[in-house]
């Protein structure tokens, strides 16, 4: 059905830590499709930056695919993203916990959201039902 | 006989009488298989939309739509423990002290167990003094039920075998086997008041499992190498078997089966396991136990389950020879009923056609 997902933009380095989650979040709808539905035409990215626990994760999202990129320095990076999740790893942490922990995360601020609208996009391919 | 759904011929296996088919299951699909699944089979748009209509997780390791696409009768779902971040160490670390990572080095990622965080007695009590371990998430428990009762009610009797990590398991990933030896000779206590504290909170999840109502309960915990025990039979039957007992009371106490996952050579314990009253043991791997004459002695108490040999049989194998090693299986394991048939632990690599061929043996009638 599809090629061999690429780990990163272009050496297929190996990825661990945040980059490695947030690829592992989305791989099973790049693999099933639905990420392709999700997606077409659209081109963005976010960054997932837990301050103490770099490198930072820069996923593209390019028509319907994505790549995700280890960035050690996000303050460096050439292009402004257009969203980005920043906060501390014991917060992130936490996220795995449950939707509780998840919105008191966000509504202290421990977790910081930029791009809301952009971000959307996320809960949008995790919601989509049907492959393309 | 009358054609049965799912969950009664899992529940007639357990109940050591002949069901109408002999039940298949499957203990997961991890990443790579999940690949080739989609790669090689896949689902169909409509099939995409139901299962997410329903809520069942079309995606690895926890895919209850390939079990049920690939025709299985009943599957597997362990809930985590709760997860900690250490800012000193940079690392994730359950409640139980065990450390894990997600890797992708090759396109498909993988959740790996890198070793115990503590190391030391220091790093105990010092984790103890913290407040761990802590409770199950137990709100995250709740899709979990959900799902059970969904592919129950909607697909054939689908059974979902429910478990939390068993008792020894934790205890060796969270201090590591070297530490697990060393206190098990000169500090016996200490190493039961780390196991007393586990259990404080396993036992609260248990009971939430059981109060959910789960027909049957599955835990997993490693017990053996390929040439015998982790531990010695002494120390298993001081240390972990008194934990384990209490287990398989809790569900029982809630009119539910316990069945045990534990990979290895354990033929050995098995008169344990029959004395603590554990309804079911899984994996059993055929190149490394006598599972004949383990039949022939506990067969009548214990319903057997796994036994098709996924390290070499369904990776290298071809579709006859897994038919014919899968029937004789069925002829000598399941005589008499109490046997419910997959492959030994997760599938990684494993061939799909020879999936299809095992699923379809197993339900052809003798």
């Amino acid at each position: 059905m599809s090629e061999l997902p690429r780990a990163s933009d272009s050496t297929g380095q190996h990825l661990d830590g945040i980059p490695a989650l947030v690829y592992t979040a989305f791989w099973q709808h790049k693999i099933d499709g639905r990420f392709r539905k999700a997606t077409k035409g659209i081109s963005e990215s976010i960054l997932f930056d837990f301050i103490d626990y770099r490198p930072a994760a820069l996923m593209t999202i390019d028509d319907g695919d994505y790549t995700v990129t280890p960035v050690a320095d996000p303050e460096k990076l050439a292009r402004k993203p257009d969203a980005s999740v920043r906060g501390r790893m014991a917060d992130a942490t936490q996220l795995l916990n449950g939707l509780g922990a998840m919105i008191k995360a966000l509504f202290t601020g421990t977790i910081k959201l930029k791009g809301i609208r952009k971000l959307y996009l996320l809960v949008k391919i995790l919601q989509t039902k049907e492959v393309d | 006989m009358a054609a049965m759904n799912k969950f009664e011929r899992v529940m007639t296996a357990f109940e050591h009488r002949k069901p109408d088919v002999t039940p298949a299951f499957i203990l997961g699909g991890d990443f790579r298989f999940y690949k080739q699944f989609m790669d090689k089979i896949g689902f169909t748009p409509e099939e995409m939309h139901r299962y997410a209509k329903d809520g069942i997780m079309t995606g690895a390791p926890l895919c209850h739509a390939l079990s049920v696409k690939l025709g299985f009768d009943c599957d597997w779902v362990t809930l985590t423990a709760m997860e900690h971040f250490d800012p000193e160490t940079q690392q994730v670390v359950d409640t139980f002290g065990e450390r894990a990572a997600f890797v992708v080095n090759d396109g498909v990622p993988h959740l790996w167990y890198n070793g115990p965080f503590l190391t030391s007695k220091e790093k105990i009590k010092a984790w103890w003094d913290e407040g761990r371990p802590v409770d199950f998430p137990l709100m995250l428990m709740n899709p979990s039920f959900k799902l059970h009762h969904t592919l129950m009610s909607k697909y054939d009797g689908f059974t979902v075998l429910i478990g939390i990590p068993g008792v020894y398991e934790p205890l060796s990933m969270g201090i590591g086997l070297a530490q697990v030896a060393k206190f098990a000779r000169k500090e016996p206590d200490f190493l039961k008041e780390i196991l007393d504290r586990n259990f404080t909170v396993q036992e609260k999840a248990l009971e939430y499992i059981v109060k959910h109502k789960i027909p049957i309960v599955m835990c997993g915990d490693d017990y053996g190498y390929n040439e015998g025990l982790q531990i010695s039979l002494a120390q298993w039957q001081k240390f972990i078997k008194p934990y384990l007992k209490r287990y398989v009371e809790i569900v029982h106490s809630g009119g539910a089966k316990f069945a045990l996952h534990s990979c290895g050579r354990i033929g050995e314990l098995f008169p344990d396991f029959v004395e603590i009253g554990i309804d079911g043991v899984e994996s059993l791997q055929p190149k490394l136990n006598d599972l004949p004459a383990l039949k022939q002695k506990f067969g009548d108490k214990i319903t057997f389950m796994g036994a098709i040999d996924d390290t070499d049989l369904l990776v290298n194998g071809t579709p006859d020879q897994v038919r014919a090693e899968v029937r004789k299986a069925v002829d000598i394991l399941g005589k008499n009923g109490g046997f419910i048939p997959g492959g030994t632990n997760f599938l990684l690599d494993t061939k799909i056609e020879n999936v299809q061929a095992m699923v379809e043996e197993i339900h052809r009638p003798s």
